[in-house]
């Protein structure tokens, strides 16, 4: 790269170096360590470790909680983010237009960031209860109308609503910035081509803003994983009977409530091969398709 | 516009509308439901009319709760992570972006891997290298046994992070997103400029003191802000890392209140909290809202 | 001649158009021929491009009608106007390749595929493109991106080609090829034709009449020709000619035109003060003539330019003709032939053409170059 100057290499590691070490020690260390002991029997409070074999992922694959729980998960990762990157689009699309209202929601869409996954978990969870929440009176008519406490699709419902809720701001400032690096002169372009409104949409806009869409798919992806714990540890709790017991929640209280380590960090490895095949299986498909040179 | 597009603009409009409404109505509700006493809420359920309460719920919360001393558990932990991560991927992405040699793609390839799987992921892992970060170099030391055979005894230093400031915010270090940032940035900053430091006399670190920190002084803080956001609302990590009330953080704080599981939770309490938790970064990014998705948006340039 | 002829005339009627009351057009009349190559001339923010955007129908007028071959088209999506742009930036679409940037418009219009493709491979090779069919914009020199933006507008057989500065992103020699290809491109083609631009060379070059453009008024509208030798107002005078021509301040005695300071710069009936407007490379070296100090030096290797400072402080510049030395003098005695005088009005700025018409005009043919 033309700003590659410097040559000093000791230097090079010596600023590099920070960084690697704290990435090593709470990145790759804690990977390492996940495959370590998904081959080991592990004993809680340092009771010592014994070579196993492929005995945990037998013991893993074989539970049938298991396999629902990652069913689970794959439906959640595509779901979640789906309806997320969808909303911010269409959010995005409509704030990029010079409206009267547009300064209002460019500023006020980012704010869901400020509130944390959990704390918008405790809020929806009292908004939607359903006897005390807004939906409530509706239960009073028709009893059984909503009932996330034990209605799988309401519980997942209800989780979506708070997770689109808490992943609008990202996935909007990223697609908005796409957006409007779009000239102005592709768009009259486009009009003085015949192209009316809704064509442009999709034959200019949405080509154009392929590279954002695919990084916000990758992230959101991600993400959608990570803040799914404090939505569910303090909405469901991975009810109702473990519908939404997600790979995340699952790993934590195997792991820290029954102190099962190696089922856990099992389950960790099958989790993290999962979220890379996901990457992987996008960066095959997507990637291809949205590179060009502006 | 371009044509006259007023129906599509209506439609635009109503779409934004509906936007704003999905996401103040929830910030809404929180703030009425607060001003409601727990006697008021038992009574009327959910209701939009605001009460007068909210002055005994906040006292309430503030001295009956761990929640203010976790607010400012929040604070140290948030500027810590964000001084923390801008340092490291500073000095990261300059070595990546002005230094030739063989390790920098490595380097570059190693931080951005860990964009991908967030520490949520690895928790279980992650809580026991904390719990011990000397872990690696007992292992080192004990690997085929050699250190025991020197010693007398295997290497079994230990050196435990957790309910410590730093066995939360470091950890929450490790992801690479920061760096990925400014690499983009100091990307688009004209080489010459390095080269007219060289000219001028300047070694690689006067030249990022005295020419490329100035410089970046505008993205920096709008990236230590939103980290600084990022850090204030983890909530799975706090949770297992530190395990004393009085060393967590504010979000977890906060959903610990409801865990009286026994009678109907006292909403409006709750909402009070939520307000204490969710204000102060709230207020960040409403003031510093330009600024953010500026310093957001570089690598998308 | 051009080989067909667009018969699509544009009309602009009381054309006004402005952004949140400040008006950029306030109210502008005029008449392009079909067929006709008209260039919008004008610094920048005088409200060409606006114009353009106003007749293209990316921009919606104020007030004012447009008609394109006698037909009123301001309410018109840009669509349905019938006509082509050119941008500045070009605008090429990044995601698609030339061929596909070229054939858009007619996939727009459900053109069937062959003929598309057929008419395509004719654009491209109307503006030798041939080979590049499969890259992308972005594989593309800036010639040639050029090029495709220009196959792009003529692939649609418009009555009306509108260009929006389209060589200002071009390197000197570029701009000048391109130049040359644009005229034979209007000759083959034959479209009704206008082009903005702020580069007057660009203008005397491709226009069949010039539209010198001013804080949204029309300074002028002629032949490039009239333009330069009978500019009807100081402003077109000081835009058009390279040099400038010199505008200076004097006032009339109803025999001379003099200085602030009474010095006689030329004979002239005017009576008040005036600008008074004279070609560089019409003031004359004469003995005996008012004197003037040398002050800059420029040789330009062909001809040379020396300003010049007058008695009373104004400046004044004098080109020498083809191979003429610029000598080493420090001071000259200059004359201002009475046939090559402009005398402008000191308030509006328009030509004060009357008095003096008659004996310039005459004149104006000895100074032409053919």
């Amino acid at each position: 790269m033309k700003q590659a100057i410097f040559r000093a290499r000791f230097l090079l590691w010596g600023l590099a170096a920070p960084q690697l070490i704290v990435l090593f020690l709470f990145f790759y260390l804690p990977i390492i360590l996940a495959f370590c002991w998904a081959f080991h029997l592990e004993q809680p409070f340092g009771g010592g470790s014994q070579f196993v074999g492929l005995a945990n992922f037998r013991r893993v694959l074989g539970s049938s909680e298991f396999w629902s729980s990652a069913g689970a998960t794959l439906l959640y990762m595509v779901l979640a983010s789906g309806t997320s990157v969808a909303a911010a689009l269409v959010l995005a699309l409509a704030a990029d237009r010079a409206l009267k209202v547009s300064p209002l929601a460019r500023n006020v869409f980012i704010w869901p960031k400020a509130v944390a996954s959990a704390s918008i978990g405790v809020i929806f969870v009292f908004i939607l209860n359903p006897f005390l929440g807004i939906l409530a009176p509706l239960n009073d008519l028709w009893p059984g109308f909503w009932n996330p406490r034990t209605n799988v699709l309401h519980t997942y419902i209800m989780l979506f609503a708070a997770n689109v809720w808490n992943a609008i701001p990202f996935s909007f400032i990223i697609l908005l910035a796409g957006l409007q690096a779009i000239p102005q002169e592709l768009h009259r372009a486009g009009a003085m081509d015949g192209a009316g409104p809704w064509r442009r949409l999709r034959d200019i806009q949405l080509p154009l803003l392929g590279p954002q869409l695919f990084v916000v798919i990758v992230l959101e992806v991600a993400d959608s994983l990570s803040g799914s714990f404090g939505l569910i540890d303090t909405m469901t709790q991975g009810g109702p009977g473990g519908a939404t017991n997600l790979l995340v929640y699952k790993i934590y209280s195997d792991g820290f409530k029954a102190y099962d380590l190696s089922g856990a960090a099992t389950q960790t490895v099958i989790l993290m091969a999962l979220v890379a095949c996901v990457t992987g299986v996008q960066y095959l498909f997507l990637e291809r398709k949205v590179n060009y040179d502006r | 516009m371009i044509e006259n597009t007023r129906s599509i603009d209506r439609v635009a409009t109503a779409i934004l509308i509906a936007g704003l409404a999905f996401v103040l109505a929830p910030l809404a509700v929180v703030v009425i439901t607060a001003t409601q006493s727990y006697e008021d809420f038992l009574a009327r359920n959910f209701s939009l009319v605001p009460g007068t309460h909210f002055a005994g719920n906040f006292r309430e919360i503030w001295t009956r709760t761990d929640l203010p001393r976790q607010t400012l558990n929040s604070v140290i932990v948030g500027a810590i992570t964000a001084a923390g991560r801008i340092a490291l991927a500073v000095t990261t992405s300059y070595a990546v972006v002005y230094f030739a040699g063989r390790g920098r793609g490595l380097v570059y390839a190693a931080v951005v891997a860990s964009i991908m799987l967030p520490l949520e992921l690895m928790i279980i892992t992650a809580y026991q290298v904390t719990a011990n970060v000397a872990l690696p170099l007992d292992a080192v030391a004990n690997m085929g046994g050699w250190w025991g055979a020197l010693f007398g005894a295997p290497l079994d230093l230990q050196w435990n992070l957790l309910d410590t400031y730093a066995g939360i915010s470091v950890p929450m270090m490790a992801q690479g997103s920061c760096t990925l940032i400014l690499v983009q940035f100091f990307r688009t900053i004209p080489p010459q400029l390095a080269r007219a430091a060289i000219i001028d006399g300047a070694g690689p670190l006067r030249f990022l003191r005295d020419i490329l920190l100035p410089l970046s002084k505008g993205p920096l803080t709008a990236l230590g802000i939103y980290m600084f956001i990022s850090a204030w609302v983890q909530y799975m990590w706090p949770l297992v890392a530190a395990s004393s009330p009085a060393r967590t953080m504010a979000v977890v704080g906060l959903a610990r209140l409801q865990e009286d599981a026994e009678r109907i939770p006292d909403f409006p309490l709750q909402m009070t909290g939520a307000i204490l938790v969710t204000l102060p970064p709230l207020i960040l990014i409403a003031l510093f809202q330009r600024r953010i998705v500026r310093g957001l948006t570089l690598s998308e340039k | 001649m051009p080989e067909t002829r667009s018969n699509a005339g544009i009309g602009l009627h009381g054309l006004v158009k402005s952004y949140g009351g400040a008006p950029v057009i306030p109210g502008l009349d005029a008449e392009l021929e079909g067929g006709e190559f008209t260039v919008i001339l004008g610094p920048s923010g005088c409200g060409k491009s606006t114009l353009l955007n106003c007749i293209a129908g990316l921009e919606r007028l104020t007030a004012g009608r447009i008609t394109i071959a006698g037909r009123e088209v301001q309410e018109e999506e840009p669509k349905n106007r019938r006509l082509a742009m050119v941008f500045q930036s070009y605008a090429l679409y990044p995601h698609m390749t030339v061929a596909e940037n070229i054939g858009y418009a007619l996939k727009v219009a459900r053109v069937p595929k062959a003929e598309r493709m057929a008419r395509v491979a004719a654009a491209a090779k109307l503006v030798e493109l041939g080979d590049y069919l499969g890259r992308r914009p972005g594989q593309l020199s800036g010639g040639q991106r050029q090029r495709v933006a220009i196959a792009r507008a003529v692939v649609r057989e418009p009555q009306v080609l509108l260009y929006d500065e389209p060589l200002s992103n071009l390197d000197a020699k570029l701009r000048q090829d391109m130049r040359m290809e644009l005229a034979g491109l209007h000759r083959r083609i034959g479209a009704t034709s206008v082009f903005v631009t702020h580069d007057q060379v660009e203008a005397m070059t491709l226009a069949d009449r010039i539209m010198v453009l001013n804080k949204g008024r029309i300074e002028q509208f002629d032949t490039p020709e009239a333009i330069y030798h009978r500019p009807a107002s100081a402003f077109v005078a000081g835009f058009i000619g390279s040099p400038a021509m010199n505008l200076i301040d004097v006032t009339g005695d109803g025999s001379h035109l003099r200085l602030s300071d009474g010095t006689a710069l030329a004979r002239h009936p005017h009576r008040g003060p005036a600008i008074l407007g004279i070609r560089p490379e019409q003031v004359q070296a004469a003995p005996g003539g008012i004197p003037a100090a040398v002050t800059w030096r420029e040789d330009l290797g062909a001809h040379c330019v020396l300003t010049l400072r007058l008695g009373d402080g104004t400046a004044l510049r004098l080109a020498t003709g083809p191979g003429q030395a610029a000598g080493t003098a420090a001071t000259l005695r200059i004359a201002l032939p009475a046939a090559a005088l402009h005398l402008f009005d000191i308030s509006t700025g328009r030509a004060l053409a009357a008095a003096a018409a008659p004996a310039t005009m005459k004149a104006e043919h000895d100074h032409l170059p053919s």
